[in-house]
């Protein structure tokens, strides 16, 4: 931790060498995040490069005392992809993902035999709405409240769109388990 | 179990994004250039905020100045009008005591009172340069009784006054003419002529250039009145001021000499003959505002190129793997170098031709580096500056002003002379524009002394020296405790005007 400190005083004082090792920290959970919220691969690109530039650019305002990096930069990356998700918000999405299901097959009652590219897909499927507020509430752990404030709607719609979003899972789910199960949060 | 249906907990989903995502799994892994463009990105938002910042502290200084200016001489000449109006009145109350005598004539009759001639001669010593300013007056005032006795039961007597005449304003060469004309109904009891004369004088002397003008250090009133009628003595009125109170804007060639102070050796380069000196050159301007006779605010913004030269020797590990066969038998050798240098660490790329019978993995192959390297540097300080001496053509001072410097850009030459086994391998020269490790901003003290000589009344010629101490490295390493500090002498000559 003492170390990430440092890595990251270093950032602050703009050395190269300092801030490409703390990408190589974070590289992957960054483009998991992205991966997740958005739709095609080259767009989960772009919004990385943005929340990069975000995040070596603030880095300044990133107080170690009030949180820690990695919660930090994680909301820097959530709030990038959904302004990203925004200028596309009432555009449909083509060219969805093809899943090999085939190769998926479950033993056990969980999600534990399930890849997390898999997971990431089953999210990516999901339609705009849906997909941000179930990243937002089920992984990035938003309250409705808090949901509703960030995305401009009511925590009706926020509720509303989080139980579609999970039936439409459930749906994508059910053929891998072979019998029928709730996804409960 | 089998009919009924089981729960998935989708905060399984964040479970596994909080256990895995960090990990490489191939399909999460976002190509390198991502971190280069934004990397590139983030250095030229930089830039232009860096620019943008230089702009308005540059407006800001400027403002300031004009500001300080307009408020502090408004003052100064505000208060000098006020000493003439003083001294003028107490000129005048003297010469009102002389009898003048007004008959009381019948009505509609004029009377020519007196034809008032006089000079009022006004010396200004502006930066030890006198300038005399001459006021000539010819003003002729007549009083015409207007009393209408049936009018007025109490037999007061009404006088109207007419004042007419030309008041000559001599400035150095320039001659400034005033026309004077002027009516106005008195009691002569409470009134004389002369008032005419006050007020006009007044007038001319507000429109003194040299009162109006910045930097009247004293000022050395003489009325001298030459009344037709009478003889009289001048009057001599001193008023003491403060001495050369004027802010100056200057700007400043200079020749510098730079060395580097470095704490400890850097890395396994034997990096020890960096010390040595190197010429640069620079362009100031400044800005000194003065808080008293002696002492002085001064600020500056400054400009300049600082060369340093560097010798080191490095010893590399020959890897006879990385060869890479030619035609002829002759092999290509490229490594990947980094060369630690006073100012940052410098990254190249050595490409070596070599006879791969004469070479074995592990070899020492001794590098041999000359390294000229510049920096260009913006930097803003501010201070104070004490004169010593100060008469009326020459000022010795002294200043002392803490500097914040940005280093806008770095130019090395790199030259490097390979070789093993004693024998010749190559050699190389390559121009690098970056360098890692090299801190953008870094702080120093700059100690200096200057003589001016006044060239006129508003323009010096300067010549000063300065000591200038780095107090913050240039260098800023994650791993070595090697600090460098910058050590200039500087030489300059420059011109400033007052104003």
């Amino acid at each position: 931790m003492e170390k990430e400190k440092e890595l990251i005083d270093q950032c602050k004082l703009g050395v190269g060498a300092a801030q490409k090792e703390l990408y190589l920290q974070y590289k992957h959970l960054w483009f998991t995040i992205c991966l997740r919220y958005v739709h095609k691969r080259e767009d989960a690109l772009d919004v990385l490069q943005n929340a990069l530039i975000k995040i070596f650019s603030k880095l300044n305002t990133f107080d170690s005392k009030l949180g820690n990096f990695k919660s930090w930069s994680t909301k820097v990356v959530v709030n990038e992809s959904i302004m990203f998700q925004r200028k596309y918000w009432n555009t449909p999405e083509v060219g969805g993902v093809n899943f090999e299901l085939i190769n998926e097959t479950v033993e056990s009652d969980a999600l534990a035999n399930l890849s997390l590219e898999y997971m990431t897909k089953l999210i990516q499927e999901l339609p705009h709405g849906y997909r941000i507020v179930f990243n937002l509430y089920e992984i990035d752990g938003y309250s409705h409240k808090e949901i509703a404030e960030k995305l401009g709607i009511s925590v009706g719609t926020s509720k509303s769109q989080l139980f579609k979003a999970k039936s439409i899972l459930k749906k994508k789910l059910e053929p891998i388990y072979k019998e029928e199960f709730k996804l409960i949060s | 179990m089998g009919n009924q249906p089981k729960n998935i907990k989708a905060s399984d989903f964040k479970d596994r994004f909080d256990q895995e995502s960090n990990s490489d799994l191939g399909w999460n892994n976002p190509p390198d250039f991502l971190f280069e463009d934004a990397i590139n990105s983030v250095n030229n938002q930089n830039k232009k905020k860096r620019k943008s910042m230089l702009f308005f502290l540059l407006a800001g200084i400027i403002l300031l100045g004009i500001f300080v200016n307009q408020y502090y001489f408004a003052n100064r000449i505000e208060n000098l009008e006020s000493q003439v109006e003083k001294i003028s009145a107490t000129s005048l109350k003297k010469e009102s005591t002389s009898p003048v005598n007004i008959n009381v004539a019948p009505v509609s009759e004029e009377l020519k009172v007196e034809e008032v001639k006089s000079e009022v001669a006004i010396e200004t010593s502006v930066n030890g340069y006198l300038q005399k300013d001459i006021i000539d007056e010819d003003i002729t005032t007549s009083i015409t009784n207007i009393s209408e006795p049936e009018a007025n039961p109490l037999n007061q007597s009404f006088y109207e006054t007419k004042q007419s005449g030309t008041v000559s304003v001599s400035a150095n060469t320039k001659l400034q003419r005033q026309h004077i004309e002027r009516t106005s109904t008195t009691n002569p009891s409470d009134s004389t002529p002369k008032e005419g004369v006050s007020n006009s004088l007044l007038s001319a002397v507000s429109a003194l250039p040299s009162i109006t003008a910045a930097g009247v250090s004293s000022l050395r009133l003489e009325y001298n009145p030459l009344l037709v009628s009478l003889d009289r003595v001048p009057d001599v009125k001193t008023i003491a001021a403060d001495s050369d109170l004027t802010a100056q804007l200057g700007l400043r060639l200079e020749r510098n000499i730079s060395t580097l102070i470095m704490t400890a050796p850097l890395g396994a380069q034997n990096l020890t003959l960096y010390d040595n000196y190197y010429n640069g050159i620079g362009l100031q301007v400044d800005y000194s505002m003065p808080l008293s006779s002696k002492l002085d605010m001064i600020s500056s913004v400054s400009y300049r190129k600082i060369s340093n030269e560097s010798l080191a020797e490095n010893t590399l590990s020959y890897q006879k793997g990385t060869e890479v066969m030619m035609p002829g038998q002759m092999a290509m050798y490229e490594m990947d170098n980094e060369i630690e240098s006073p100012l940052g660490t410098l990254e190249e790329r050595m490409q070596l031709v070599v006879d791969p019978s004469t070479t074995q993995d592990g070899d020492a192959l001794h590098q041999s580096i000359s390294l000229d390297q510049c920096i260009s540097v913006i930097g803003l300080a501010s201070g104070f500056s004490y004169k010593l001496l100060d008469n009326s053509k020459l000022t010795w001072a002294a200043s002392v002003q803490p500097s914040l410097n940005i280093i806008l850009g770095m130019e090395s030459k790199m030259h490097s002379h390979y070789e093993m086994h004693d024998i010749m391998m190559g050699e190389s020269e390559v121009k690098l524009e970056e360098a890692n490790n090299t801190r953008k901003l870094y702080g120093s003290l700059n100690l200096g002394s200057s003589i001016s000589y006044k060239l006129s009344r508003d323009y010096q010629l300067s010549f000063g020296g300065g000591y200038q101490r780095g107090l913050s490295s240039l260098r800023q390493d994650m791993t070595s405790s090697s600090r460098t500090y910058l050590s200039s002498w500087t030489s300059y000559i420059g011109l400033s005007k007052s104003f």
